[in-house]
């Protein structure tokens, strides 16, 4: 959580100490109260936050702005989102290059780290890491949480395919085009991020559809219908990462026998991974992202937290492991953005600047 | 069977426990071994290619990349050429620099720069430059984007 230094400084200290008390409290609750969703949530909101206050003093410290420049751009000092992954494979592949203008090893989020962790998320945690590791994830979920009850109750759950079909799009597209086009043209967090200088007409249109698509899919539609919407209904990220949900040993499982149909989960799926046909095949849906609401709020206890080829009564094992993974990824990963935005803001109460 | 499968699986989700700080802890050693085992590099379309030829002027410094005709799969018939100016101090009201993109010791077109209205425009000597396409303000300098035409030669 401290990336590998000690903090010095009573700010960095505080900081320090705040995010270390929290993130060991709320693996304490889950432990303690047997149940996950709640006080994961409660991490992964907050380090959304706080990721964006981090990331955004860090863009105003190093630039004076929220925009790049062209030295940046031409310099590739622009850091790498996981999100390039899904469009910079087919090329890397292809060309050996990679189609983003970030650097390769040096500094803030280089590109070959952010590979490497990506990997081992695929192979430790699946698409948990859309719930565990995604420091944009906690945005639309904290939206999707404000409200009591959802005001759009239904959702087709067709549109869970949806991703898929921005996936292929981007992927297409991007290799066509040799630019990540996601980024480019639809990323919904350039809004809270950075972006392209707003000096041209195709810039302005580009910013009007980051906005449009932040407001809809991250802000109003998780309001009304309590749905993670930008991550089950668009992020291509998200679906490439589903296939990953084979290599995990971390599954969602449910006992039909004890399952009494109530469809408490599949009213309440953030992702709508759990339809009836999951009910009777036992397994939530390739989209899971492990977020453990469903077995937090299963009345008979049907749904729960499985390692893949494990049989008989190893329930508590299984979800302790699980929760050890996950959490552990959770901590190293976004534990450090976690403590910088407290050290912003903490550095905003005491000289009104966040820098 | 079921035991072992069940053995296998503990055995496996201990190993991700394992694994998750220990990936993490080695992540920039094995990001550099990734990159330089893959021969990874950041696409021209970005860099603007490798440099061709540097200049240097009494105020600046002239850098011609050398032409880019990225794609996926072989070469586009479309690329561009990227040229870049760093001011020592301050850059001369008009720049004008005769660039030869095929090394046939005749420039292929001349590309002049504007510094205070910033904008560039360039005499085609043939047809291999087709457009400007795009204009860079550095912060001590410029760069001009030069499109291209896929010609013999180049």
């Amino acid at each position: 959580m401290g990336r590998g230094k000690m903090p010095q400084g009573a700010i960095n200290i505080i900081s320090f100490a705040i995010g270390y008390i929290f993130f060991n409290s709320m693996l304490f609750m889950m432990i303690y109260t047997k149940k996950t969703d709640k006080y994961r949530s409660a991490i992964y909101v907050s380090t959304a936050v706080f990721f964006v206050i981090s990331f955004i003093s860090h863009m105003f410290e190093a630039r004076g702005s929220m925009s790049f420049t062209d030295d940046v751009l031409l310099g590739c000092q622009i850091p790498f989102c996981h999100i390039v992954t899904t469009m910079a494979l087919v090329p890397f592949a292809l060309t050996k290059t990679i189609i983003f203008p970030g650097s390769l090893l040096e500094g803030f989020a280089a590109i070959g780290s952010m590979i490497v962790i990506w990997l081992l998320a695929s192979v430790t945690i699946g698409r948990g890491w859309c719930s565990w590791g995604c420091f944009f994830g906690g945005l639309d979920e904290g939206f999707s949480k404000i409200l009591k009850k959802p005001v759009i109750k239904e959702i087709n759950p067709k549109w869970k395919y949806l991703p898929f079909a921005v996936l292929l799009l981007v992927v297409v597209s991007s290799a066509y085009f040799l630019q990540p086009m996601y980024c480019s043209w639809l990323c919904p967090f350039k809004a809270v991020t950075e972006y392209e200088p707003l000096t041209s007409t195709t810039a302005i249109i580009k910013t009007i559809i980051f906005l449009s698509i932040f407001i809809s899919l991250v802000i109003v539609l998780p309001l009304l219908t309590k749905k993670r919407t930008q991550c089950a209904l668009f992020c291509p990220f998200g679906a490439m990462q589903s296939a990953t949900n084979y290599i995990s040993p971390f599954e969602i499982k449910i006992n039909t026998e004890k399952c009494i149909g109530c469809k408490i989960c599949i009213k309440n799926c953030p992702t709508l991974s759990i339809s009836e046909d999951n009910l009777k095949s036992g397994k939530a849906g390739i989209t899971c992202v492990k977020c453990g609401r469903c077995v937090d709020l299963c009345p008979k206890g049907a749904a729960a937290y499985q390692i893949k080829g494990v049989t008989g009564d190893h329930g508590d094992a299984c979800r302790t492991l699980a929760l050890y993974a996950f959490f552990m990824f959770m901590a190293i990963f976004l534990g450090g953005d976690f403590i910088n935005g407290i050290q912003r803001l903490l550095t905003f109460i005491t000289t009104g600047s966040f820098i | 069977m079921t035991k072992i499968k069940t053995v296998l699986g503990f055995i496996w989700a201990v190993a991700v426990v394992i694994l998750i700080p220990a990936g993490f802890m080695s992540s920039e050693s094995l990001a550099k071994k990734m990159v330089h085992a893959s021969g990874m590099k950041i696409s021209p379309m970005y860099t603007g290619g490798e440099v061709a030829k540097t200049i240097e002027n009494k105020d600046y410094t002239t850098i011609i990349h050398k032409p880019v005709f990225a794609c996926l799969i072989g070469e586009s018939q479309k690329g561009f050429v990227q040229v870049v100016w760093r001011a020592k101090g301050a850059l001369p009201a008009m720049i004008e620099e005769k660039i030869d993109i095929d090394g046939d010791e005749k420039p292929d077109f001349t590309l002049k720069f504007d510094t205070a209205a910033k904008t560039a425009s360039f005499d085609p000597q043939n047809g291999v430059a087709t457009k400007i396409i795009k204009i860079y303000n550095l912060k001590a300098g410029a760069a001009v984007r030069v499109g291209l035409k896929k010609q013999s030669g180049i």
